[in-house]
């Protein structure tokens, strides 16, 4: 299967001589779900950022299949004035979503993840704001999924409740591509894990069973939450 | 696309009350301007420019802090390109920019504070200085700011440096002498605007045609070196 997103010696940095990410050899293919460990600043989310397609590599090529749709979620969502729906009609509008399809599925989005038509973002907890953040991700139905540290600073709860979406997503088909720096985050439940040390890939672990039999993220948050 | 954008983003702006600061010094500014009644239509279409020119700036440098880096980078993904992002977001800043434009020209008039009425010719020179002084303020703005200048007391010195030098270029020229003028050749195009806006019966030419013709042609450049230089930091 041809991947939806390939990296090939990517490099990028902010400041010349001092690169974030060096040498990434990555490939992204629908139905799987990869997660990308690594420490603060290790360069995870430079490293999903030019995956997403934000800014481009200063070295190396990042090639994507023709029609390829992508969602990004970042790890911190700065929240705007905005009721839930109107934010998520606006991206709609830029993705050129139909008005009528647009409607449906905001409704859909925010049935599946509970949140209030009324009030502003603003308002929102952490937790609810974070379910904003998924549901722009979603809202296009994108082929791949790229989503920065989902799980910080939920509780275990929120975090049980988010994860459980992430085959949900892979069932539909799309790639789900996800960091995370807790020590043993995603061994259970990724397809591929791949580790980011110094802004390199040092090693990579790739399930032998197949993608769709990948276990349940829930259960490794409870696990590690102490909950039944 | 780039319309449905830059909608998005001006209204992010104006829900974050940003604008009020730069919307307040404008306003208190032509009110000042125009005190005193009656006042000469050109000359004071010169100085109204001017103070366009310095908030459309400041309008500029402050719009990526109501969107923020994150909702930035979102908003990116969806409109398909960082490119096409920023091309929106100049795009939000320019209808600012043209908004404060207009206000300035039809303010003088409805308050009546002019001592002739407006010709056509002198209601098109003075929307086109408007409108091009909008430009170059606004993406110097956009330009010396988050996230081409990372840190924001550099991006505002480095601003107000260049907007004030490039408005009083040809006085500090004239202090310190011709022989300095190749060091002030990469600043924005202002004074010969507002200059030409001082003096409307200059004779037609090359020279005059310039005048016009130049700030275009800097401002698409500097465009695009702010959607080079962005891309990159992003």
């Amino acid at each position: 299967m041809d991947p939806l997103i390939e990296l090939r010696n990517v490099g990028k940095w902010y400041v010349p001589g001092r690169p974030v990410i060096s040498g990434i050899d990555l490939a992204v293919r629908r139905g799987q779900i990869l997660a990308i460990r690594g420490g603060n600043g290790s360069g995870k989310t430079t490293l999903l950022k030019l995956i997403a397609g934000i800014g481009r590599p200063s070295v190396g090529v990042v090639r994507r299949a023709p029609g390829v749709t992508v969602g990004y979620a970042p790890e911190r969502f700065d929240r705007l004035r905005f009721r839930a729906e109107d934010y998520l009609a606006h991206l709609g509008r830029i993705r050129r979503i139909p008005r009528e399809e647009l409607g449906r599925r905001i409704r859909e989005l925010t049935d599946l993840f509970q949140i209030p038509s009324a009030g502003s973002i603003t308002q929102f907890s952490k937790g609810m704001a974070q379910k904003v953040n998924l549901m722009q991700a979603v809202l296009a139905r994108p082929d791949v999924l790229v989503l920065d540290e989902p799980l910080s600073g939920l509780d275990a709860e929120a975090q049980a409740e988010l994860a459980r979406l992430l085959p949900a997503f892979k069932r539909d088909g799309a790639a789900v591509i996800v960091t995370g720096h807790e020590p043993g985050f995603a061994e259970g439940w990724a397809d591929r894990v791949v580790v980011l040390r110094n802004g390199r890939l040092e090693e990579w672990r790739e399930r032998a069973d197949e993608p769709r039999d990948a276990g349940d993220p829930s259960a490794w948050i409870c696990d590690q939450w102490g909950l039944g | 696309m780039f319309l449905r954008l830059a909608w998005y983003l001006l209204e992010c702006y104006m829900r974050s009350y940003r604008y009020f600061p730069p919307l307040l010094v404008f306003l208190i500014g032509l009110m000042l301007l125009y005190a005193v009644k009656p006042n000469p239509v050109m000359e004071s279409y010169a100085a109204s420019s001017v103070l366009v020119y310095f908030v459309i700036a400041w309008i500029g440098a402050g719009f990526q802090g109501a969107v923020g880096d994150a909702q930035e980078h979102i908003a990116a993904v969806h409109a398909g390109s960082v490119r096409t992002y920023l091309a929106g977001k100049a795009l939000a800043v320019f209808a600012c920019g043209l908004l404060l434009g207009i206000a300035a020209l039809v303010y003088p008039v409805a308050a009546g504070s002019f001592d002739a009425p407006v010709r056509a010719g002198e209601w098109v020179i003075a929307l086109l200085a408007h409108t091009e002084l909008s430009v170059l303020g606004g993406t110097l703005g956009l330009m010396l700011s988050h996230p081409v200048v990372q840190k924001g007391t550099h991006a505002t010195t480095a601003l107000l440096l260049v907007l004030i030098l490039s408005i009083v270029r040809n006085g500090v020229l004239a202090e310190i002498g011709e022989g300095f003028a190749p060091l002030f050749v990469l600043l924005p195009p202002a004074a010969p605007l507002v200059d030409r806006l001082m003096d409307p019966g200059a004779a037609p030419g090359m020279r005059s045609a310039a005048v016009w013709a130049w700030p275009v042609v800097y401002g698409g450049a500097l465009n695009w070196l702010y959607v080079r230089l962005a891309e990159r930091k992003m």
